[in-house]
């Protein structure tokens, strides 16, 4: 948007992309800032004032480094296996398939069943006796006197790969609807023009949707990498705390198990500052930081 | 339909080799989303020793609506949950889309200093761990005198801060899909800017609006962790579900009657407003 | 649509009147299970009521932490809308610490007049001389067995005096006959296996919470020895309660409230045994879930009355009958006639007579019962998950962080 120089008027205009923002700065500060800075308070709050021990504790915790490398396969391994499925959910369904809309409608639901389901669903799939099991015995896979034990102690590969499944079953419609929401927005008749200057589906998805659909890309995989670093509640659901711990989780652990409200304190400032940092990092990379234009690229 | 009879034979073929792809990706993947779905369900229709029965049948044998009469009778507080929890995610959805979607515009439309920065730290409120903020919060809200009100206006506030940057970030994106030339060729035609921006830009960008409508909603709908803090004698569906059939082992009948009927709200709200996440470009006319 | 919104907005003021009169709010851990908590709302809970016209007794389950933060949320904003807890006792030094439960000690008339609390019990809800906690159910730790592994009992070993050793045995021959790994052991941290293991502790003549001493290392030398039978996914059991009725597991060491619980789902297919013998006697955790008024509490008189409510034998009895359930009230058991109820206390009662040790809170600064469990809990995984053996150096090092919970070290 080109801006003219002069005039009170102009000049007060230009401040409306703040006065548009401030309303959700003034919420933030109210009613979480506040309460913020309490907890992050409390990760510096020693017998004798000021302290850092509590950070020093949390890094000198081998629980930490394991947590870190769990938290980290998950994300990349997750989000990647997520942001495939739900693209290609939102492409399917973007064709206007005959059903598309049910379609669209039953990949909603996982998304929809409260988190009380989502646990009750995997836990219970995934145990001796459990649904997932009892399917593969009526398929004929399994033998009833010997069920598989999936969730076996030690075998964290296979524990991460359970919870991958668990996780993309339930965080696939949540980047599929960011994506499809975006596509929606993406005119027909660039798929088109380029269909009739020959281009195949697949040359007409990475040449023109994908690029058209960066904003779109770049908010479901902030938001989802955001929310595969804060899982935990399936984690302690399935598996119980520690037995695969991720950041979050240990945060949790030391404040409502241990009741080391400043080592969770401190835990959950060094979690906001690697994803903070990593969000900083992609966005940086992806070329959103190339000065502050009023449209992304 | 004349389109394909018109087409030539090898585009036929090519067509129909497409939609049956389209179909076996579509079943694969509706297979991997609903077998989940459809065992958590029949849970609820059987009987505790069916529950626990090895191997699990594939259909109830003693098909029961028992675990659903038990779970709403079981507090007398669900009933009236219910219509609170409604009220906490409309409310909810309200703060999230007028707060959120105006900055989301403002971020997708303007350029000015510090919008990348601001952008960004609208979303610390979800990188950082909320078990940290949770006393705090309530603390600040019981103070205000918003413990545990018959209108949940605190949960609402709550669950606002969470969902208001979610919000603002889809909003962007959508907004910034829009053609701006669209905006400005109406205001040249004599719109004002919020003119156009009622006209225009916001229905293009009711996919986006709804898309976080749904996350909004589904937040609030099934957030446990304040709602059970901040609320006593009028919780919220999700708190009062958890804590009478969720918090014990061996339940899981219960557990997942209690869940079906929670989702079965959720699922209808996210039956209507699908259809305006797949509205289609030109759907619009302008 | 308009016609929905009616119905649903009249059900909505159609509940308003139902917090008209005094509400008295309880709040309790117990009685999580869906039929339990409906048995006492429905069963118990209206005698009170009908002893006290106008009032109404708003009962909800809470988790441990979720009580502890609902307190101290409520005491930082000034505004206590809880009356009565039920806690456990490893919850009772931090609410003594958060100061959010109400000294009791000049109540004690008042709340259980002419009844026998348990001495250790009392004791254990006493912090710097103050009572603040009333002993409700006691707990301990028994044996729950399908009766399809009764088939495979060694020959001339009774249920009533089973040993560990018979316990190994017991194990190997369901293993040998049927592949099957039997045995059920709750993994998920912060849960019971601190109590199980030190259970076996006692029986083998060591103190709880003791990890090193020479007869600890014998018992977690039996661990080491039950540990080839214990089912592959022990380490995601919360609770022992789903994999037994489920049957992908025959036998658990647990808590009697929750064995009672799977065996009185179904008492033709379950059925109970005392804790077994160590090498020195029979051991067991003994805790108990106790009775606490919040400091602050709206309706404190009301609040005072409902413990004495709860402590009543006849009441204690009418639970015990509804619900799996051990009156820490010791007149109670004479109400109780025999059958399923009857064999659950029986059991437990049983598990008394041996070594018993109550859960001893931390006395030092910062001290944390979690922090015990948690040495418990990584030493299971050390020795026995991950096949290191029994190691004395490990032991002692683990034995320094319990000790650091406490002024004096518990187990000296």
């Amino acid at each position: 948007m080109p801006e003219k120089l002069g005039g009170w008027k102009t000049r007060l205009a230009s401040y409306y992309p703040y006065y548009l923002i401030i309303p959700a700065i003034l919420y933030y500060i109210a009613f979480w800032a506040i309460p913020a800075a309490s907890g992050v308070a409390l990760a510096f709050q020693g017998p004798k004032g000021f302290t850092l021990r509590y950070f020093q504790y949390v890094l000198r915790d081998p629980y930490f480094y394991q947590a870190l490398g769990y938290t980290f396969t998950f994300l990349v391994i997750s989000v990647t296996v997520e942001f495939i499925l739900a693209l290609a959910v939102a492409l399917l369904i973007n064709t206007n398939f005959k059903g598309a809309s049910l379609f669209l409608f039953v990949a909603l639901i996982p998304m929809v069943l409260p988190e009380i389901s989502y646990g009750a669903i995997w836990a219970t799939g995934y145990a001796q006796h459990g649904w997932v099991n009892s399917l593969l015995v009526h398929l004929g896979l399994m033998d009833p006197a010997q069920p598989m034990s999936w969730l076996a102690y030690g075998k964290i590969a296979r524990w991460m790969a359970l919870l991958i499944v668990a996780e993309a079953w339930r965080g696939l419609p949540s980047v599929m609807i960011i994506l499809l929401a975006g596509l929606q927005g993406i005119s027909k008749e660039y798929g088109e023009a380029a269909r009739i200057f020959g281009a195949t589906g697949f040359q007409t998805l990475r040449k023109i949707t994908l690029p058209l659909l960066k904003p779109s890309i770049q908010t479901a995989l902030i938001l989802r990498a955001i929310g595969a670093v804060q899982i935990f509640v399936i984690i302690t659901v399935i598996f119980g705390h520690r037995n695969l711990p991720v950041l979050v989780e240990e945060a949790v652990y030391y404040f409502r198990e241990l009741h080391q409200k400043q080592l969770g304190a401190a835990y959950a400032l060094i979690i906001m500052g690697i994803v903070v940092t990593l969000s900083v990092l992609y966005l940086w990379l992806s070329g959103s930081f190339k000065g502050e234009e009023g449209r992304g690229e | 339909m004349s389109e394909l009879r018109l087409a030539p034979p090898v585009a036929d073929w090519r067509r129909f080799t497409g939609l049956t792809l389209t179909y076996l990706a579509v079943a694969g993947l509706a297979l991997f989303i609903l077998v989940p779905v459809y065992f958590l369900f029949i849970l609820a229709f059987m009987s505790r020793a069916e529950v626990y029965s090895w191997p699990l049948p594939l259909f109830p044998k003693h098909f029961t609506l028992d675990n659903f009469h038990f779970f709403l009778t079981i507090n007398p507080k669900i009933i009236p949950s219910i219509w609170r929890s409604i009220e906490v995610a409309i409310t909810t959805i309200l703060i999230a889309l007028s707060i959120g979607g105006l900055a989301g515009y403002s971020f997708a439309r303007f350029r000015f200093r510090g919008k990348n920065a601001l952008k960004l730290s609208v979303l610390f409120v979800r990188m950082y761990p909320g078990v940290a903020v949770a006393i705090p919060m309530a603390v600040l809200f019981m103070r205000l005198g918003l413990y545990d009100t018959p209108f949940p206006i605190a949960l609402a506030l709550n669950y606002g801060v969470g969902n208001i940057g979610l919000t603002i970030w889809i909003t962007a994106s959508i907004f910034l899909g829009i053609n701006e030339e669209l905006e400005e060729q109406a205001m040249v035609l004599g719109l004002s800017r919020m003119g156009a921006f009622f006209r225009i830009t916001l229905p293009l960008a009711a996919p986006g609006l709804a898309a976080a409508a749904i996350y909004t909603f589904i937040g609030a709908w099934n957030e446990v962790v304040i709602a059970t803090l901040m609320t006593q004698f009028n919780p919220t569906l999700a708190a009062v579900t958890y804590h009478t059939v969720a918090a014990a082992a061996g339940s899981l009948h219960l557990q997942s009657a209690g869940g079906a009927f929670m989702a079965f709200p959720a699922l209808v709200f996210t039956f209507i407003i699908k259809r305006y996440i797949i509205q289609m470009w030109g759907g619009v006319r302008i | 649509m308009r016609k929905y919104v009616a119905v649903l907005l009249g059900l909505a003021l159609f509940t308003l009147p139902l917090w008209a009169d005094t509400t008295l709010s309880v709040v309790s851990r117990v009685f999580s299970p869906p039929e339990e908590q409906r048995f006492i709302r429905e069963e118990i809970i209206p005698l009170f009521e009908a002893e006290n016209p106008g009032v109404t007794v708003d009962f909800e389950i809470l988790t441990d932490s979720e009580m502890l933060d609902k307190l101290v949320a409520q005491k930082a904003a000034g505004n206590v809308t809880i009356d009565v807890l039920i806690t456990y006792v490893s919850n009772f030094e931090r609410l003594v610490e958060a100061g959010v439960v109400a000294d009791l000690t000049a109540e004690l008339d008042v709340v259980a007049p002419d009844r026998t609390l348990s001495a250790g019990f009392l004791a254990q809800g006493q912090f710097d001389g103050k009572q603040y906690f009333i002993p409700f159910a006691g707990d301990d730790y028994c044996l729950i067995i399908n009766r399809a592994a009764l088939d495979y009992l060694p020959a001339g070993v009774s249920l009533q005096e089973i040993t560990y050793e018979d316990l190994v045995a017991w194990l190997a021959n369901i293993h040998e006959a049927t592949g099957m790994k039997a045995f059920a052991l709750p993994g998920v941290r912060m849960g019971l296996l601190t109590y199980i293991v030190g259970s076996t502790i006692l029986a083998y003549g060591g103190c709880f919470p003791d990890v090193n001493s020479e007869a600890a290392q014998a018992a977690w030398e039996v661990w080491t020895r039950i540990y080839p039978y214990v089912n592959d996914n022990w380490v995601t059991y919360k609770m022992v309660n789903d994999a037994m009725l489920r049957e992908e597991t025959w036998i658990a060491i647990t808590h009697v409230a929750r064995a009672g619980m799977v065996y009185l789902s179904d008492p033709s297919k379950f059925t109970l045994a005392p804790v077994p013998f160590g090498a020195v006697d029979r051991g067991s955790v003994a805790g108990n879930n106790s009775l606490a008024l919040a400091e602050g509490a709206p309706n404190r008189e009301l609040g005072l009355k409902f413990i004495e409510f709860m402590t009543r034998p006849e009441i204690q009895a009418r639970i015990a009958q509804g619900v799996s359930f051990n009156p820490a009230v010791a007149e109670a058991v004479e109400f109780i006639p025999p059958g399923p109820a009857r064999d659950i206390i029986e059991v437990a009662n049983i598990g008394m007579t041996g070594r018993v040790a109550f859960i001893p809170g931390p006395t030092a600064e910062g001290g944390d019962w979690g922090v015990v469990k948690q040495v418990f809990e990584d030493a299971f995984y050390y020795i026995c998950a991950r096949g290191k053996g029994v190691d004395p150096v490990y032991l002692d090092m683990q034995q320094q962080i319990i000790n650091m919970q406490y002024i004096e070290p518990p187990c000296p």
